[in-house]
């Protein structure tokens, strides 16, 4: 039964390996000027405030907070600035994913996750440059269980942030242009995640909400787990806030999909 | 008739190069490193002009080149060799003034917008062609009634039917009565209705304002209605430049009987009728293709061997020639290239 | 000149009629950018909870910064954006036909087409934090100073256009889906941080060859440390080699496109 969704997957790994060379270019540009700006940012700031640690990070630590945030980032989010379901309503292409005899949520989840093939050899070239170029920062304690620990976390949030962006680009079938809500999604989890800023920088009353969000499971959580600073207790604690959050946007998404797929009027078939 | 063309092409080329990529993730990963690039001609060493009031055809099957001649006209497509001049100018170089004189309708992609009344793209293009008011409200007045489109002129473009629609870009593409118009596949999709309003519009607009013209279609009725003088090209090759009637003459192999008989035919006068050339029954009317020199002794034949109530000869249709000539490998078409040089 | 300014007018009108039947993605558009200026603004506000300056900037005056910022971008979606979106698909497609034959310079015709009547509402509140910004700034400020500040917002939104142009024309040749322009975007985001806390390099290539500094940080920096001499002239000399660069690059585009067309 895992057919056509593995095939998907091939065909969507296949298309972004080949991009040409202006892909792989920004991925790397990218890369250096986000972390650019880091860098920079926080050299002015403990060099102004002469402090030798902020939110638990030395200036070191926090240039690799960034890295492993930004790489985190990628794995989890795999093609984040595609609206393909957006798309598919809007040009009728979903009318042919409906004769398939597969079901259309599987397909997408099965195109989200070959996406994060380069993501991966981003993670995997990127990370190893980073390694080299930084050295471990104190009071980062990687091992293989905290490793361990992060990969599961890195997997649930994958399924976290398709399952979360599934009925916003759903709302295509009742109006144009779902690419703003797609922005806006974007701004509120790099803020939120913990993409911008180390969540422990924020204020005690935010972190304690935003335990309950989705969000910092994309960024923050899963590198606060790498780093070896969140303890067993508090992994499983994270891991049940996201399998709730998944569970009630998982019927969100199909009860959306349930009520679009009534009103779609099948256009350009 | 010695008045400088409006349109002269002289020796005019145009080659151009296509990326190759081979199917799956190696051809991917390949075309990441090298490109290859196979060299397609084009266009190949054409030449004709076209004066002032003339009504052009340009046919040729599907890549024989016409459109890229006509965007080289228009000063879109570089040429590779050879020159154009168009009211004296060098189109690709793009100067307002020229730009300002001519107009180019493509069948297949449209200029007017989308989600807005055709009647505010006319304004637009009144600002950027400079069109006087009193002179924009004349001209458009008169395509309007022309085209017989008054209702349709406040109406989302998006909203009308194609053949609507071909008449408002058309109405845009004259609004500055440009003196140089390139049509190219006005007519494409269009019901017969909408073709031949088409068709009589351009008749008249070329009757009052005289410009030079040069159209493009599928269509042979297009080409056989519009135009007293055609260039064929094939292959980026043009083959024929002259009037339109004497393509039949000098191309034309065979003539056409059609023959209205009392009784069908049975199967032995089926194949008597065989002998004589292509042969179609349908009923009680019989279709067949001579060669033109027999087909006197054909026409004899024809009625011996049937009982004919009634017997036409025609000549071979323009789009049987044309579609001969194309497939015709070069050299046996029994053409020589463009002699002629127009009347 | 003019001429092209009426143009300009027809553009805007059309876009009008046009929005009326897109509201609600005008709606989407006004909470796009109000969650945009308050993820800026708060993450600005958390910062400084750590820290009471930043690249030479207290907090009031890095929310004057953060408005620039948020002026320089409606107006970018506004005036450029759906027409720098569009682009590189018209020219991958060839649909630059109908713009080679008009009487019209294309670039300034593809660049300006579609006004995005939908955005208006966010220059608004963009202005309305503005004034809120300054009219919170405890320091007093110079009217002369906040006259050029206004002007060089405007001057950013321009060279904001100028880059991303730069980085799509590549497209031309490149035929990738959107050339460059995720490039320039990565640029871009540097401009959303004080130029001041870059190394001395870096802040010079951003006050020269990607000139992002000027979306918002350079008109600050003349804000709260005056206008000079050398401040206009160095903005002229930018703005006018970029132009340039944009416009030779664009007729090489232009060129390729026509000997590949067929």
């Amino acid at each position: 039964m895992t057919g056509p969704y593995l095939h998907v997957l091939g065909l969507e790994t296949r298309k972004l390996m080949s991009y040409r060379a202006d892909f792989w270019l920004h991925t790397v540009v990218a890369f250096a000027v986000q972390m650019a700006i880091a860098f920079f940012l926080w050299r002015a700031i403990f060099d102004a405030t002469g402090e030798g640690s902020i939110g638990g990070f030395a200036f070191d630590g926090m240039v690799a907070y960034y890295v492993l945030a930004l790489l985190i980032g990628r794995l989890v989010r795999g093609k984040e600035r595609e609206i393909t379901i957006a798309r598919d309503i809007y040009e009728g292409a979903l009318s042919r994913y409906l004769l398939f005899p597969a079901s259309y949520g599987g397909m997408k989840y099965a195109e989200h996750l070959g996406a994060l093939a380069p993501a991966a050899l981003q993670v995997v070239v990127l990370g190893g440059l980073a390694a080299v170029a930084v050295p471990a920062p104190a009071g980062f304690e990687i091992s293989p269980a905290t490793v361990a620990m992060a990969t599961v976390v890195v997997a649930f949030a994958n399924l976290l942030a398709f399952l979360l962006r599934f009925p916003i680009q759903a709302v295509a079938f009742w109006a144009d242009n779902v690419w703003s809500l797609n922005v806006m999604l974007r701004f509120v989890t790099e803020f939120l995640g913990g993409l911008l800023l180390p969540l422990s920088l924020f204020p005690e009353v935010a972190q304690k909400a935003m335990a309950w969000l989705p969000f910092q499971y994309f960024f923050y959580f899963p590198v606060a787990v790498l780093i070896g600073k969140v303890d067993p207790e508090a992994w499983l604690r994270g891991l049940g806030v996201m399998a709730l959050w998944c569970c009630l946007l998982g019927l969100l998404g199909a009860w959306v999909w349930r009520r679009g797929i009534r009103t779609y009027a099948g256009v350009g078939i | 008739m010695t008045s400088t063309p409006l349109i002269e092409a002289r020796g005019l080329s145009k080659t151009f190069w296509v990326h190759r990529k081979d199917a799956g993730l190696w051809g991917s990963v390949r075309s990441l490193v090298v490109r290859r690039k196979d060299a397609k001609e084009a266009v190949r060493d054409v030449s004709f002009r076209v004066d002032e009031g003339e009504l052009v055809g340009l046919v040729g099957a599907n890549g024989a080149g016409k459109t890229t001649v006509l965007k080289m006209l228009a000063g879109i497509v570089h040429p590779t060799g050879g020159d154009v001049r168009v009211l004296g100018k060098i189109p690709w170089h793009r100067d307002d003034a020229l730009r300002s004189r001519m107009s180019l309708v493509m069948g297949q992609k449209q200029q007017l917008w989308w989600d807005l009344p055709a009647a505010d793209g006319f304004l637009l293009l009144k600002e950027i062609y400079r069109v006087p008011e009193a002179r924009y409200r004349e001209t458009l007045g008169h395509l309007v009634e022309l085209l017989q489109v008054e209702e349709e002129l406040g109406v989302q473009l998006r909203r009308l039917s194609l053949g609507e629609r071909m008449k408002m870009e058309l109405i845009a593409a004259l609004l500055h009565s440009p003196r140089v118009v390139y049509l190219d596949e006005p007519t494409l999709g269009l019901d017969l209705g909408a073709q031949r309003a088409i068709r009589e519009f351009v008749l008249d607009y070329r009757r009052r304002f005289q410009p030079a013209m040069v159209v493009t279609s599928h269509y042979m009725e297009d080409i056989e209605r519009l135009c007293e003088r055609i260039l064929i090209l094939r292959q980026g090759q043009l083959v024929y430049d002259g009037p339109r009637r004497d393509v039949v003459e000098r191309f034309a192999r065979s003539k056409i009987l059609t023959a209205h008989v009392r009784h069908p035919p049975g199967d032995g006068a089926r194949v008597s009728l065989s002998q004589l050339g292509e042969v179609r029954v349908d009923g009680d009317t019989i279709r067949l293709e001579v060669p033109r020199e027999r087909v006197t002794s054909a026409a004899a034949a024809l009625m011996e061997i049937c009982d004919v109530v009634d017997l036409s000869i025609e000549e071979e249709p323009l789009g049987h020639i044309i579609e001969r000539l194309q497939r015709a490998r070069r050299g046996e078409a029994g053409g020589d290239s463009g002699d002629g040089g127009g009347p | 000149m003019l001429r092209y300014l009426r143009l300009y007018a027809c553009f805007v009108r059309f876009s009008l009629s046009r929005a009326m039947e897109f509201r609600v993605d005008f709606f989407f558009r006004v909470v796009m950018d109000i969650v945009f200026y308050a993820v800026h603004l708060a993450f600005f506000t958390v910062l400084y909870r750590h820290t009471e300056i930043l690249g030479g900037w207290d907090l009031d005056q890095i929310y004057v910064f953060a408005a620039g910022l948020f002026v320089i971008d409606a107006l970018q979606m506004t005036i450029f954006s759906n027409n720098l979106w569009w682009l590189p698909i018209f020219i991958n497609r060839g649909d630059l036909d109908y713009y080679l034959v008009r009487p019209v310079s294309s670039l300034f015709f593809l660049s300006v087409r579609d006004f995005a009547a939908n955005s208006v509402l966010n220059v608004l509140i963009a202005f309305g934090i503005l004034v809120w910004a300054l009219g919170r700034y405890p320091e007093p400020l110079g009217w002369v100073e906040v006259v050029s500040f206004v002007v060089l917002l405007g001057l950013g939104t321009y060279l904001q256009y100028l880059v991303r142009m730069a980085f799509i024309v590549p497209v031309f040749w490149l035929h990738s889906a959107r050339g460059l322009d995720e490039i320039a975007w990565s640029f871009h985001k540097l401009s959303q941080r004080p130029h001041r806390i870059y190394a001395p390099f870096l802040r010079w290539a951003m006050l020269t060859v990607i000139p992002v500094a000027f979306f918002g940080s350079f008109p600050a920096a003349v804000l709260f440390d005056g206008l000079t001499p050398v401040a206009v002239l160095h903005a002229m000399a930018v703005t006018a080699m970029l132009l340039a660069f944009v416009r030779w690059f664009w007729n090489r585009g232009l060129r390729a496109y026509s000997s590949a067309s067929s």
